[in-house]
């Protein structure tokens, strides 16, 4: 049996209709299987998995049973039924639909009509398959991702840290200035993975994330904390001007990533001792962050594709580079919070990106 | 000429039910007007539409005619209905086995006549014996 061949089924008590169903069927194209008794029915769909199979309803063990005792052994639990069943047995037309199957052949039928649905139903069937296969797939590569790959970075970020302190306190500078670059690159490479998997798991299922009733100040606060250091290197000050609290219902992790992103840019276009002010206020049914910074800023041009998927990265007033999907996927988790995000920005002067987010009611 | 020979309509054939007669007389009617076709045509497509056309007939005739017996509570009725199924699973077969349209014909004549002379009979059998009036429970086509 090849691998490409599409595998079907027909099961009909009367010898007569599999041979000329069966002929119907090119045999480049297809493997077909006739069957006439329930006993021989039983093993094989224990042995084979079938991409369809047509089935009589009207045989000594009914088709309705035997369309259940083949989902019961398991191998061909998803496989597509098509019933076969005269046209005016309406009762079990209407009985075949009701039980799952997948579609009904009603005799007597067309040729086409039969190979054609047989054909649909039985790529569909493959395709879906094959779509499950390369989701498994994919979410083998994310937890390899997210474990073991995204776990030495931080083993690389800690020691490479501690060797530039060390390599600086005996004086060798030109060795620090290595440590600094693996260090600047592992810390890059970290959030480019934390971005991608973000960004991947925001694709997928909207089941992964749960949306719980968060604090928006606080949230700010915890992010903060996080880009503190990397502002303090610049001597930049980060002031907050925090509004009354204000709830919103939102994925933490999600959101957590926005404004790290947002605020991570602020600081990386900033220049050496500028400001970055991060303020909140609530307005009607929303709440408004507004993170400004006294950076480089961005022309009109940069200022429409900044949030585009397409669009490439500039490095930052030391040198720091990115990735380019830190603000779209900003905007992306923006939206799916039924929020907004929007920049308005003057060359050398600095730029303000505010984050509108509704309210919990 | 053999060929010419159409099936006509014979006493033997009456149920009794005037209802049912009328549509035996249609469907014999159709299946003339096959054989009339056969002999006049190969036109493949129109032949083929003339199939179609019995075949849509013989699915309403056989729904009117359950129907009929559910109403009387006709005792074979589940038997009958099967025979029914079992006509249009052969017709299937005959229709997409690459027969021609002779044999077709042939095919359809002796299911006609095996059918009507010997299990819609039954039907007349079982009013007269249980002496069932079915002017009350069926309206009577008066064509």
């Amino acid at each position: 049996m090849e691998a490409d061949l599409i595998k079907i089924l027909i099961i009909d008590d009367k010898q007569e209709n599999l041979d000329m169903i069966s002929g119907f069927f090119d045999t480049e194209k297809y493997y077909v299987r006739s069957l006439s008794k329930y006993e021989d029915v039983i093993r094989i769909v224990g042995e084979i998995e079938f991409d369809l199979i047509l089935l009589d309803v009207r045989m000594p063990v009914d088709g309705f049973t035997v369309c259940n005792q083949i989902k019961m052994a398991g191998k061909n639990r998803q496989t597509p039924v098509i019933f076969m069943i005269e046209k005016t047995d309406l009762e079990n037309i209407r009985k075949a639909f009701n039980i799952g199957g997948r579609d009904v052949i009603a005799k007597p039928f067309e040729i086409e009509e039969l190979v054609s649905k047989v054909s649909i139903h039985s790529l569909l069937n493959i395709h879906f398959k094959r779509i499950n296969e390369l989701m498994d797939a994919k979410n083998k590569i994310y937890s390899i991702i997210s474990h073991d790959l995204r776990t030495p970075f931080n083993t690389l970020i800690g020691f490479s840290d501690l060797l530039i302190e060390n390599l600086r306190e005996s004086g060798q500078f030109e060795n620090a200035k290595y440590a600094e670059i693996i260090h600047k690159i592992s810390v890059k490479n970290l959030e480019l993975l934390d971005n991608l998997l973000v960004y991947a798991r925001n694709l997928d299922s909207e089941s992964e994330y749960t949306m719980s009733k968060l604090n928006v100040n606080k949230l700010l606060t915890e992010t903060i904390q996080i880009v503190q250091p990397s502002a303090e290197l610049k001597n930049i000050s980060l002031s907050q001007t925090f509004g009354p609290s204000a709830e919103i219902m939102g994925v933490h992790d999600l959101l957590a990533t926005m404004l790290r992103n947002i605020l991570t840019n602020a600081i990386k276009y900033t220049p050496i001792d500028g400001k970055v002010e991060i303020s909140t206020y609530v307005s009607n049914n929303f709440v408004d962050i507004k993170i400004s910074d006294t950076g480089i800023g961005m022309d009109n041009e940069m200022v429409n594709t900044i949030f585009n998927e397409d669009k490439s990265s500039r490095k930052g007033t030391s040198g720091e580079t990115g990735t380019g999907y830190g603000l779209m996927l900003s905007k992306e988790i923006a939206d799916k919070h039924d929020g907004s995000i929007s920049v308005s920005s003057i060359p050398d002067k600095g730029s303000i990106f505010t984050i509108k987010l509704p309210l919990h009611k | 000429m053999n060929n010419s020979i159409i099936i006509p309509w014979q006493e033997k054939y009456e149920t009794g039910v005037d209802r049912i007669d009328f549509e035996h007389k249609i469907f014999l009617e159709l299946l003339n007007s096959f054989k009339f076709a056969i002999d006049r045509t190969t036109n493949k497509h129109e032949l083929t539409r003339l199939i179609i056309e019995i075949e849509k007939y013989a699915e309403f005739h056989f729904i009117s005619e359950e129907n009929f017996m559910q109403r009387i509570h006709y005792p074979e009725l589940k038997d009958h209905r099967i025979e029914h199924f079992e006509l249009l699973e052969k017709f299937n077969i005959a229709k997409n086995s690459n027969c021609n349209f002779d044999d077709f014909y042939s095919f359809l004549k002796e299911w006609f006549i095996q059918h009507t002379f010997e299990e819609d009979i039954k039907i007349k059998k079982y009013l007269i014996m249980n002496n069932i009036d079915i002017t009350d429970s069926f309206y009577q086509i008066k064509i």
